[in-house]
């Protein structure tokens, strides 16, 4: 097991490190930091300066050599990279971007919390439901459901949302943040129920497959044959069974959570990561950018971690594999 | 638990009664003995049920309920009229909070560095620069006691300060704390856009380069009186004080600054900076000691990241006060609605919008080619189709400045086939262009209609335009260099309301650089150059504006833009926010502005004018 953890861990630090590395050289290929952040009214004095000031004046292997942390920083005495646990300030605003992520990541944590709580409650319970049922229009009703959330897309609900449930009916906050810890709750509500209901569709087709398997198999024969009746064998024995791809596919789905927020936070006005990302790659923040990149692949590495681990623990039969 | 269920027909008298325990119980006995049945003869799982099912009717009729109620709920109207009135007070009350919004993230509150409209309006609650605009774009005093009184040889500018005035920290105003001010936004190491304002200041260009601590051209003549003593002529100027740079920061903070952090806010404004939570609002106070007491709303709320969708639904539930931008469809609700007709104001906006065309490169290098384009635009058609967001205007400078030709002026573009026609084939193209020229567009979507629009009107005279959409960045970078973009759309926007602010950059051969012009079409004409530079230098106003009238005929003629529009300005107020004016030089102007408050729902105004 410890064994595994580490070689999982390498091959996680190796795939973070190279999707910064290719995100640094594609950011720097696409245009001019410094004409996207001084904007058209730049002189070329202004221009130079700002380069100067942010080191693109230099060769891009040298920037990327400081970025990393293995040259000496240009600005201050030392090194100030990756390496050394700097993310460097951002070009466009006026902040650092380890103080931007402070406000940011827990914004997004929690749209993203409350998102992938209602889409695996939702999505487990009603594929439980429906893998389990023998009435065929209560299987019809869901797997409509299950079709209909994959097939519309987030934007489109999420402002049919907004305009019917939000801005008509007053049921929600329209969009927002709010100012105190329950107001973020509550402005977080219908992003998350939108992102929930929608995302839960894929864990319902799993989870409905994977019930009637193990109803076939022949645990299941011989929990009935034991005298459990079928809601015990639905409710107690199957979840643990059936939720394993579920956990898998947890782990996968936090790039589809940060993607999403980029669409989400768009929508609904959320002030988190996403919606920085989207500002940072319009206005060329090279390295805001690739602070956003680093942060969403070491979720994505740790999120598949976790989901080994918790497989693992689950299912014994894994590890022996 | 039992249930007990009353006879439904008179003839049955006595109740009965069922236990839905007993009944689950006896449901459970049924299945186990099914199951076992099942289990006998081999089968793991009961078959679904097939044949006629009633249930699956049910599945219908539920999905058909489901969608009446979408129906339903999206029939069901939004109020089209204000939620609120105001309370009908007739003098002018403090108090309040005045909400508004930007779609995306306030930069920086450094009022020396900050130079795009979101900052610019976070920052202008807190700094007050030294001399200011008024609605309408005049100089008024700022800071300073009157306009700066100029020297004969037009030379020397003395600006004597106001000496009531103090710092949000509680320091005082004065001569040396302004110039210690100008010193941090001129050095070089600041970064700061200003320089190029200020390049005529004696003494400038030393100091930049590290060669002296000092500006010899900024003098303190005594606590409250400065001297700007600059090389050369420059009657725009003042204009330059007046911009938010000049705006003087508390001595602590600028101290701060030297030592390396960041600057925190501290200006003579009428709001001192409460909090702000970047991303998500910035909340202002109101300065108890600010110089001019008047009453105003006792904070301010400036929420950023505010989409345009969520803005308008926000706004129309009364959470916000203002609304600035608007769709094409909402444009029209706001102006149809009898109710909100009255909150909206449209303005023109002091900013030019055309197609430019690269003059270095063919076929832009000939002129009969330029003024084709020019005149085969039809601009009216393209108006209507943007929902009459903007008027038509076929010269470099907008209406409201001095050297603007009237729209009927012969030398003001205008839609003309014909003469399109005759151009193109003076210019030795009489049957279009025998190959296609690419439109560069930056990221919006109305640049992408507009590419269409050109695109349309231009095959209309042979010319072929190749649509090519590109990132923002990229745009900017390549645009500004020499020889790599033929055409593309652009705005340009005053710094100040003078005509100097937008044909100096945009139409002097100095704004062309190699690598990062300002004059991005590439336009050299010596004799329109010297002519800016004279008016530069001519201190009388009728005299200045006749320069600029013959800059401006030249310049149209010459077509090295297609001018097409001048944008309007809409917004819309809350019907309890008083006192609002359009401001000719900042967006978001909200400084005089007043609440009347408690606000009342708007029925009851209804009820009263009924009742009248």
């Amino acid at each position: 097991m410890v064994e595994h953890l580490i070689r999982r861990t390498a091959y996680a630090l190796f795939i973070v490190w190279a999707s910064v590395s290719c995100v640094f050289f594609l950011m720097y290929a696409v245009g001019d930091p410094a004409s996207a952040t001084l904007g058209e009214r730049a002189s070329a004095e202004q221009l130079a300066s700002f380069r100067a000031q942010h080191g693109l004046d230099r060769p891009v292997l040298s920037q990327y050599l400081t970025y990393i942390g293995v040259q000496p920083c240009h600005v201050r005495a030392g090194y100030c990279g990756l390496l050394q646990g700097h993310l460097g300030d951002s070009l466009r605003l006026d902040a650092t971007i380890a103080s931007v992520f402070v406000e940011r990541i827990p914004r997004t944590a929690l749209l993203g919390a409350m998102a992938t709580t209602v889409e695996v409650f939702v999505g487990v319970g009603l594929g439980l439901w429906a893998g389990a049922t023998r009435r065929r229009w209560v299987d019809s009703s869901l797997l409509t459901f299950a079709y209909l959330g994959i097939s519309i897309p987030t934007f489109v609900a999420g402002l049919i949302a907004l305009d019917q449930l939000a801005f008509r009916l007053g049921l929600f906050p329209v969009g927002g943040y709010g100012e105190t810890p329950l107001e973020h709750i509550k402005h977080a509500l219908l992003p998350s129920l939108v992102l929930g209901l929608l995302g839960s569709a894929t864990y319902l087709r799993l989870v409905r497959s994977e019930t009637r398997d193990l109803l076939a198999d022949e645990f299941s024969r011989m929990l009935r044959s034991l005298g459990v009746s079928q809601r015990r064998l639905t409710l107690r024995y199957l979840p643990r069974l059936a939720v394993l791809p579920v956990i898998t596919l947890l782990g996968l789905q936090l790039p589809a959570l940060v993607g999403g927020a980029v669409i989400t936070e768009t929508i609904f006005g959320w002030p988190g990561l996403g919606r920085l990302a989207v500002e940072a790659v319009y206005n060329l923040d090279a390295p805001l950018v690739l602070a956003i990149v680093l942060v969403a692949s070491v979720a994505v590495q740790a999120g598949n971690l976790l989901a080994d681990i918790a497989l693992q623990l689950l299912d014994p039969r894994v590890l022996r594999s | 638990m039992c249930l007990t269920f009353a006879p439904t027909k008179p003839g049955r008298s006595l109740p009965w009664t069922v236990s839905p325990l007993r009944l689950i119980q006896r449901a459970a006995r049924f299945e186990r003995a099914h199951r076992q049945r099942l289990l006998v003869e081999g089968q793991s799982r009961p078959p679904l049920r097939t044949g006629r099912c009633p249930r699956r009717y049910v599945v219908i009729i539920a999905s058909a309920l489901v969608m009446c109620q979408v129906a339903l709920t999206g029939c069901r109207r939004a109020a089209d009229h204000p939620l609120y009135r105001g309370a009908g007070h007739k003098a002018p009350q403090a108090g309040g909070t005045f909400r508004f919004y930007h779609e995306t993230n306030v930069r920086t509150l450094d009022p020396h560095v900050a130079y795009d409209e979101l900052s610019i309006a976070a920052l202008r609650l807190v700094y007050e620069p030294l001399l200011e605009f008024g609605p309408d774009g005049e100089l008024a005093p700022g800071l300073a006691e009157a306009l700066p009184s100029l020297s004969e040889d037009g030379l020397h500018y003395r600006l004597k300060l106001r000496e009531d005035v103090v710092f949000q920290d509680g320091h005082p105003l004065d001569a040396e704390a302004v110039r210690a001010s100008l010193y941090r936004m001129l050095a070089a190491k600041t970064g700061s856009p200003a320089a190029e304002f200020f390049t005529k200041v004696r003494g400038l260009a030393a100091y930049r380069a590290g060669r002296t601590d000092h500006i010899a051209g900024i003098i303190v003549e005594d606590a409250h009186t400065l001297r700007f003593e600059l090389s050369e002529v420059d009657v725009a100027f003042p204009f330059a004080l007046g911009l938010t740079f000049t705006s003087p920061i508390a001595p602590s903070a600028l101290a701060r600054a030297a030592a390396g952090e960041r600057v925190p806010p501290l200006g003579t404004g009428p709001y001192r900076l409460e909090s702000w939570e970047r991303g998500v609002r910035l909340t202002y106070k109101a300065n108890d000691n600010y110089h001019t007491p008047s009453a105003r709303p006792e904070r301010m709320v400036f929420y950023e990241n505010v989409p345009r969708h969520l803005a308008i639904m926000r706004f129309r539930n009364g959470e916000l006060d203002v609304l600035f931008s608007f769709s094409p469809a909402d444009a029209t609700f706001f102006r149809e609605s009898a109710a909100w007709q009255p909150q909206v104001h449209e303005n023109v906006d002091a900013i030019i919008g055309g197609i430019v065309m690269n003059c270095e490169l063919p076929p832009f290098d000939n002129v009969h080619v330029r003024r084709a384009v020019a005149f085969a635009l039809n601009r009216e058609r393209w108006r209507a189709a943007r929902g009459n967001s903007f008027v038509v205007w076929g010269q470099p400078l907008p209406p409201m400045f001095d050297g603007s030709l009237p729209p009927d002026h012969p030398s003001v573009q205008h839609y003309d086939l014909a003469r399109a026609r005759a151009e193109l084939a003076k210019a030795g193209y009489p049957d279009g262009l025998p190959y296609p020229i690419e439109l560069w567009l930056g990221e919006s979507a109305g640049a992408q209609v507009s590419g269409q629009f050109a695109q349309a009107d231009l095959a209309k005279i042979g010319i072929t335009l190749e649509l090519k959409p590109v990132s923002f960045a990229v745009f900017l970078e390549e645009t500004s260099k020499r020889g790599r973009v033929p055409m593309f759309f652009s705005t340009w926007g005053q710094d100040f309301p003078d005509a100097s602010s937008i044909l100096d950059p945009l139409f002097h051969s100095r704004g062309i650089e190699s690598d990062a012009s300002q004059n991005r079409s590439f336009y050299i004409n010596e004799k329109l150059s010297r002519l800016l530079d004279q008016a530069h230098l001519t201190r009388d106003a009728e005299e200045r504006n006749v320069l600029y009238a013959t800059a401006s005929k030249i310049i149209a003629e010459d077509a090295p833009w297609a001018f097409l529009y001048v944008p309007l300005r809409m917004t819309a107020y809350q019907p309890y926010v008083r006192n609002t004016t359009h401001h000719q030089v900042w967006s978001h102007a909200y400084e005089s502005v007043w609440l009347d408050l408690p606000r009342m729902p708007w029925t009851h105004m209804q009820s009263a004018r009924k009742a009248n």
